[in-house]
């Protein structure tokens, strides 16, 4: 950061402080003249990367109070411009405060239009800061540093009457600075012929209440209501200023102690006397006022300032912002290549296992595809590979049920079809071989069963046909197999003779019947 | 020269500044980030190929129970003799002494040349087979399930009944009840040689 400089402008001469973090150093002092000039051009030369604040602490300050219409923009500034030419003409360090709006009508715009009316007192010094080319951060005056005070005085108490008068004393004399809720409304400063404490103290008291009656008369105060009045002193001197300045029935003193004030804002070289320049210089130094009144052209090489300023700090905090992603991006890698490490070892560990395990197997004279494939195989095979008992002892367990039916022949096979033709007399069904029992979807054990019922109830075919319902519900009893009906007894076939049956000579034949038990494999 | 020229001249170094700080930064996100993404990929392979590898033990471990137990039963397999040739003079002793042994009737079969059985799979092993007809009379149905019983529990070939017709004997002047006629698979498994 450059260094700051502080210049304390009054009507006769310039004062130049070195300012470090509280500290107040007094480094030239320049008569308004052409030697002070010089000299003040040199002391500029000598520090030319530095940051400049101009304090002026003048009489010929303007405060003018107006009321403008609410606009913005570029009618607003224009507005204001021509307010000021019209109250201060001639006067380029000007600047307006705005102090709300009014609350009734149209609710203009309250203003507070301020001037350092004496250009020609500025000129020099503001030419000789051109020239070198000097970083002028503003131009204040005092009252508008001592407002800043004010603001921060009353928010820290908040008791304190919101309109009251600061008092100050400054190498260019006695400052009274009146505050209305917070805002800047009129100073005057009152040059002192001695500097003396009693002349200080006696002027304190004196102008107090002469500014009381001004405020009066200008309305900026209610009559016949007490006007605090807040002087800044030194401690050793509060005692004098008490017993000077005495309450009237207009005006109620309070001093402020000069000291702890600075304290409390961070000023290191302590006043000696109740002058207070320093402290306000340091106030400007360490919170400069929003408002100055030096023209922007007086201040372009501080914003050029300000932008290399934005810059570098956008550059570093780009810089920054893109390391600190950049290392958290670095731990993360970090942190993931650990974690890679890890599960690439555990990867090792466990093909290791695994190579362990595949030696554990056992060893066997083909693959273990070729195994598998062997067992699957002759696991179907068994699967299709049935016996006759299920089979048989269903039968035989029917036959207990229905014992007037007598068995003539069982044919029992393997097939895929459930429907294909009964068996001839030559021999038995050709024997489907196992590997085709693979190829078809279903395989069925199917028996044909073949029997007769007694001759004498040939006739009687309500009783033939329970006697075979009740042997098929025998057989189907547990539903795992199912039964169908090949032949009955009383079917009538055309290529037989039939005769009556009370004919002696007439072939009878026994009732026969046949049934087809399929079980699914 | 015009102000903003002027201004730029001012500010030339700090704004070469700033773009170089823009430029390196944005290197180095990049940088580090496409570090950052190559790690990532690192990693998931890493633990795709943790996983996988992982898998493999545990479908190893699935996988011995299964070979160990699959191979018990082709040691089983093996033992009831049924991997090897035909061993069809054992066969026919045995069918002989079953026949003694079960005080059966008459039993006469008729052993076809050996095939080789279709639908065969990749093995390693051929499933060969002989069809046998059997007939043989019974005094009782059970004569005919106790040999079939009998040839499955001691024949060195796996059996396997396609068919079998009993048919009730009405012949005077035999003691024959029944009378059956069976087809008979005789499995025998061959390995196969290569080539």
């Amino acid at each position: 950061m450059p260094q700051r400089r502080l210049f304390y402008l009054d009507a006769n001469r310039l004062t130049a402080y070195h300012w470090h973090a509280g500290k107040m150093t007094a480094e030239g002092s320049f008569s308004a003249d052409a030697t002070g000039f010089d000299a003040f051009s040199a002391y500029l030369a000598q520090h030319k990367q530095n940051l400049f604040y101009l304090l002026a602490d003048v009489v010929e300050e303007g405060f003018q109070p107006d009321v403008i219409p609410h606009v913005q923009g570029r009618d607003r500034t224009a507005m204001l411009r021509r307010k000021n030419d019209q109250y201060f003409h001639g006067a380029p360090l000007n600047l307006a405060i705005a102090l709300g709006r009014e609350t009734t009508g149209r609710r203009d715009d309250k203003v507070l239009f301020l001037a350092l009316t004496k250009p020609q007192l500025f000129e020099p010094w503001l030419a000789a800061l051109r020239d070198a080319e000097a970083q002028l951060v503003g131009v204040y005056s005092l009252p508008l540093v001592a407002n800043a005070f004010a603001k921060a005085h009353v928010g820290r108490n908040r008791d304190h009457p919101t309109q009251f008068l600061l008092v100050s004393v400054t190498r260019a004399g006695l400052r009274q600075t009146y505050i209305d809720r917070g805002q800047l409304r009129f100073s005057r400063l009152t040059p002192l012929s001695g500097g003396s404490l009693d002349e200080i103290t006696a002027a304190c008291s004196n102008e107090s209440a002469k500014i009381y009656q001004y405020l009066i008369g200008y309305r900026l105060f209610e009559r016949g209501a007490k006007l605090t009045t807040l002087v800044l002193t030194h401690p050793a001197q509060t005692t004098s200023f008490q017993e000077r300045c005495r309450d009237t029935g207009d005006v109620h003193f309070e001093f402020l102690d000069l000291i702890a004030e600075s304290g409390r804002y961070g000023l290191k070289t302590l006043p000696n006397d109740s002058h207070c320049e320093t402290f306000f210089l340091h106030m400007m130094a360490r919170n400069a006022p929003r408002e100055q009144f030096a023209e922007a052209a007086e201040r372009r090489l501080y914003r050029l300032w300000q932008t290399r300023l934005a810059l570098n700090t956008a550059s570093i905090v780009i810089l920054l912002s893109c390391l600190m992603f950049s290392a958290k991006q670095l731990i993360q890698l970090y942190n993931l290549q650990e974690d890679t490490h890890q599960v690439q070892q555990l990867a090792e560990t466990t093909g290791l296992q695994y190579a362990v395990a595949l030696k554990a197997l056992p060893q066997m004279p083909f693959t273990s595809n070729n195994l598998r494939a062997l067992i699957d195989r002759y696991d179907t095979l068994v699967k299709h590979t049935p016996t006759l008992d299920p089979i048989y002892q269903r039968i035989s367990a029917a036959l207990q049920q229905a014992q007037r039916v007598e068995l003539d022949r069982i044919d029992w096979k393997l097939g895929g079809n459930p429907d294909e033709g009964k068996q001839t007399a030559e021999g038995p069904a050709k024997a489907v071989p196992a590997g085709k029992v693979v190829q078809s979807n279903e395989l069925f054990v199917i028996a044909d069963v073949y029997a007769q019922l007694p001759i004498g109830l040939k006739n009687d075919e309500r009783t033939l046909k329970s006697i075979i319902d009740a042997f098929n519900a025998a057989l189907i009893k547990d539903g795992k197999v199912q039964v169908r009906i090949l032949k009955l007894p009383f079917d009538v076939e055309s290529t037989k003779t039939l005769r009556s049956s009370d004919d002696d000579a007439a072939v009878v034949e026994v009732p026969k019947f046949s049934v087809r038990i399929l079980q699914k494999l | 020269m015009t102000p903003l020229a002027k201004t730029l001249q001012r500010i030339r170094w700090n704004l070469l500044l700033f773009l170089t700080t823009l430029v390196l930064g944005a290197a180095m996100l990049y940088y580090s980030q496409a570090l950052l993404g190559e790690a990532d990929k690192t990693h998931k392979q890493a633990v795709d190929k943790r996983g996988e590898v992982q898998g493999k033990l545990a479908n190893a471990r699935n996988e011995e129970r299964e070979l160990l137990e699959k191979f018990s039963r082709y040691q089983d397999i093996v033992a009831r003799g049924y991997i090897g040739g035909e061993r069809r003079l054992d066969w026919i002793e045995q069918i002989r002494k079953i026949k003694t042994t079960r005080k059966l009737l008459d039993v006469i079969y008729e052993l076809e040349p050996q095939l080789v059985l279709d639908g065969s799979n990749a093995s390693g092993f051929d499933f060969m087979v002989s069809n046998m007809r059997l007939q043989m009379l019974l005094l009782h149905e059970e004569d005919l399930l106790l040999f079939l019983s009998d040839l499955r529990g001691s024949m060195r070939a796996y059996t396997s009944v396609k068919s079998c017709n009993v048919i009730k004997q009405t012949r005077t002047g035999s003691s024959a009840q029944l009378a059956a006629d069976c087809m008979v698979d005789w499995i025998t498994l061959r390995e196969r040689t290569s080539g």
